[in-house]
């Protein structure tokens, strides 16, 4: 009876296990014949840092995938496949030739530490191309199916900037921001504070922070600017705690370069204990309005999209991929997000005049006019970061300003100037 | 006497007993572990249909793919198969490792953190030393410090529970944890005010193992292969290996036959922490390239237990249950990729479900049970037949 019953049970496990697996042939056989009426012109492999929580990541996917509904309406169809969340070490070559053996013949990766696990990939499939976004390797590794790629995303924080700059002005203007009612608000010499959450130490928030700096100082010239490191992309924590701490030096705005709305939630919750309170946040990415509807003025942000369907168009036709890719507002891959509640009047007005000029060349961010170092105008730089010996200021048409991102998509702008002080994380680095 | 005989009968008999089942065949034994991987197919199977909507032998195919590589094309065989082969030869060194201490019923759980300082062992060699000690000379020194480094994290515990009866399960354990911590703090040292340390002497590859078949883990696959078939007549041919077993069976057996306890213990664990050592300083040298308390050893010095218990500590039969193993893991994370439903979390369902059955399944090979009134049965039909039960 024992043995019956046992070899029944088996039986019966098998045949369901065997029914299963039948359904599993016809669900394939289906699938097969959806993916032979439409031929895939290329796959893409996106190794991501983070996921859709998370905002940087998310517009690299929102990126991706306007780029693949475009393309499809041109009748070019692009595969894609994610590997979210990982982190810059030897992962990335795993997750890599992971993508690889799934028939990726383009892999991308969208962390600046992710390059530094690729190189054994990319020199094993010289028939795959590799595009590391923000990164600064390619050009110099002399490897022809390796690539990078970063917007001039300084345009954008220059235009945040502007809306920033008004919206101070408008507070000047309306007697709300004086040395009388916001003591704090100054430093000895009048100038208003200004408080900027970065994320780490490097040329890419250096350039970013400097562009916004100037863009506030292009409407308000009396501010100076604080830098205060989290060292960290994303934490939410770390930004809110370096918001407080800016706010309490008394600075009136906060901009950030760091990945979470943890700043701008800061600036609102102060906010909400104290309605008196003048102070506002620029973001970065994403709109933080939702979770700063009174504080968030805008974020400065870029539109992948327009990289990711040039990349994806010249890879899926075989046209060749520049080996650094650096767009702007000339091609409209960078932008700001809708402006909040609490901009001031005429900001939509003054942004598009300011981001009309930046599309015609006529302004230019880094003109050495606009900016001291050690009381002095720049003519020459030659020791930016990875680009050493090389002039990074030209002169054209009489203007002499920092040619950032033409030399190298990857950000160089290194130089601290007058009238910004940086203070030394307090926090252990951490990715 | 009559008082105490009728005590006896009123004992009531358990609905269930367990009897501990000494002399079961080899072939009803596998057939119980075959019963019960068809268990947990079917098991996963409904969950995988619950979870994802799709079949399992889908889910099969997928994990297939995400193993083995896709049928009909070359290069995704090549890497997924190469691939596979790289991770589940570690995992099966870090068994291999294991199984003398296991044998020797020393619960030695620290093969994570033995597996970390070996890697730190070669790696600050590798980040300080490239430049001063060139060529073989190199090489020499990284091999060496990685199994120094191994032993001393394996030595530690033993010497502790060898004096003093210290808990080896604990110590070896707490002992992760140090590892760790070294690594993470020498990690931080290296990356600086970077987001991430970048790959040690990534420009000129100093210290790096030759490729050997395009691969520069070749040679580690190689290495760990050999460790499990060495072990193996180690265990089984060598008078170390008899000490070992005879250990593990009882301690005052092993000091009235005249072996000295305390030296093979301590012995036993150096060799286990020293092949660990050797996994990290090989994972660096020819795999990763970077040291991380997360990723170096990955927590392969945790499933390794579960490969070396598995595999009955035989270091050969190992061999099949770390390819298991690497099946159920890039299997689930192929099927992740897939399907955004097991992204998460529920590929480590399937795991699970697997290796309870199959665990589970040991039980009914070394227990029997015994059903109330089968017993009876039993003695009727023995009655019956005349024959003694």
């Amino acid at each position: 009876m024992k043995i019956v019953k046992k070899v029944l049970a088996l039986v019966m496990a098998l045949a369901m296990v065997l029914a299963l697996a039948s359904c599993a042939k016809s669900d394939n056989a289906a699938s097969d014949g959806n993916a032979a009426a439409e031929t895939t012109a290329l796959k893409v492999g996106a190794i991501l840092v983070g996921d859709e929580t998370e905002g940087y990541t998310l517009a690299h996917m929102q990126g991706i995938e306007g780029a693949v509904a475009e393309l499809k309406n041109e009748g070019i169809n692009v595969e894609y496949e994610y590997k979210k969340k990982v982190p810059e070490s030897d992962e990335v070559a795993k997750n890599a030739n992971d993508l690889i053996a799934d028939g990726c013949t383009l892999v991308i990766t969208n962390s600046y530490g992710h390059q530094f696990y690729l190189d054994d990939v990319i020199k094993a499939n010289p028939e795959v191309n590799f595009v590391a976004m923000t990164g600064d390797l390619a050009a110099k590794s002399g490897q022809a199916n390796y690539f990078n790629a970063f917007t001039s995303v300084y345009e954008s924080r220059y235009v945040s900037g502007v809306v920033a700059g008004m919206k101070l002005k408008e507070e000047i203007d309306q007697g709300i921001l004086t040395p009388e009612k916001v003591p704090t608000g100054f430093d000895e010499n009048g100038n208003i504070k200004l408080g900027y959450v970065g994320a780490f130490n490097y040329a890419e928030v250096v350039s970013g922070y400097t562009a916004y700096y100037l863009g506030v100082k292009s409407i308000v010239p009396n501010v100076v600017m604080t830098v205060q490191y989290t060292n960290s992309w994303f934490s939410e924590e770390r930004e809110a705690a370096v918001a407080e701490s800016l706010m309490g030096m008394g600075c009136v705005m906060i901009a950030q370069h760091a990945d979470s709305t943890g700043a701008p939630a800061a600036v609102e919750a102060a906010k909400a204990a104290n309605p008196n309170l003048v102070c506002n946040s620029i973001g970065y990415n994403v709109s933080m309005t939702d979770v700063a509807p009174n504080a968030a003025l805008t974020s400065a942000s870029n539109n992948w999209k327009v990289y990711y369907k040039e990349l994806f168009k010249a890879a899926a036709t075989g046209a060749p991929i520049p080996q650094d890719w650096a767009k702007g507002y000339s091609d409209d891959a960078v932008m700001i997000t809708d402006l909040g509640q609490s901009c001031a009047a005429g900001t939509a007005e003054k942004v598009a005049e300011v981001e009309a000029q930046l599309k015609a060349g006529t302004l230019k961010v880094f003109n050495a006019a606009n900016f001291t170092v050690g009381g002095q105008n720049l003519t020459s730089y030659t020791t930016a970061y990875g680009m050493e010996g090389q002039e990074c200021m030209v002169t054209e048409n009489g203007v002499t300003y920092f040619n950032e991102s033409t030399l190298r998509s990857a950000p160089y702008f290194d130089i601290r100037i007058d009238g910004i002080t940086e203070i030394e994380s307090t926090y252990e680095a951490e990715a | 006497m009559a008082e105490n005989t009728a005590v006896h009968k009123d004992i009531k008999e358990p609905l269930l007993r367990i009897e501990k089942n000494a002399g079961m065949s080899k072939w009803k034994a596998m057939g119980i572990r075959g019963i019960a991987l068809v268990l947990a197919l079917l098991v996963c199977g409904i969950f995988i249909n619950a979870v994802g909507g799709l079949s399992l032998g889908e889910a099969f195919r997928q994990m297939w793919e995400g193993t083995f590589g896709v049928i009909g094309n070359a290069r995704s065989i090549e890497i997924r198969c190469w691939n596979t082969a790289i991770f589940g030869a570690k995992l099966l060194c870090i068994a291999v490792a294991l199984t003398p201490a296991f044998r020797m019923r020393f619960w030695n759980i620290g093969a994570e953190g033995q597996v970390l300082v070996g890697a730190l062992a070669t790696a600050i060699v590798m980040h300080d030393f490239s430049d001063s000690l060139r060529g073989p000379a190199l090489y020499i020194v990284m091999m060496v410090v990685c199994v120094l480094a191994g032993s001393l994290w394996g030595f530690i515990p033993a010497y502790f529970k060898a004096k003093f009866g210290t808990n080896e399960t604990l110590f070896t354990l707490m002992m992760n944890y140090v590892a760790m911590k070294m690594v993470d703090c020498f990690y931080n040292l290296w990356k600086g005010k970077k987001s991430s340390m970048e790959a040690i002497n990534m420009d000129t590859h100093l210290g790096y193992l030759p490729d050997v078949l395009n691969h520069g883990y070749t040679i580690n696959i190689i290495v760990f292969v050999l460790l499990a078939v060495l072990m193996f007549f180690y265990l089984k041919k060598t008078k170390h290996g008899f000490e070992i077993a005879v250990v593990g069976e009882s301690q005052n057996t092993a000091r009235y036959a005249g072996i000295n306890v305390k030296k093979v213990i301590i012995r036993t664990m150096i060799l286990s922490g020293a092949i660990c050592g050797i996994c990290g300083g090989l994972t660096v040298a020819g795999q990763s390239h970077s040291i991380s308390s997360e990723t170096t050893a990955g927590g392969y010095g945790f499933t390794a237990i579960i490969v070396a218990w598995l595999a009955q500590f035989n270091t050969l039969a190992m061999i099949a249950i770390s390819i298991l193993i690497m099946f159920l893991e890039m299997g689930t994370g192929q099927l992740g990729n897939a399907y955004p439903a097991f992204a998460t979390g529920a590929g480590d369902v399937l795991i699970g479900l697997v290796l309870f059955f199959i665990i589970g399944c040991e039980f009914f090979v070394r227990y029997r049970l015994i059903f109330r009134g089968a017993a009876k049965r039993a003695e009727a039909k023995a009655a019956k037949g005349g024959e003694p039960a």
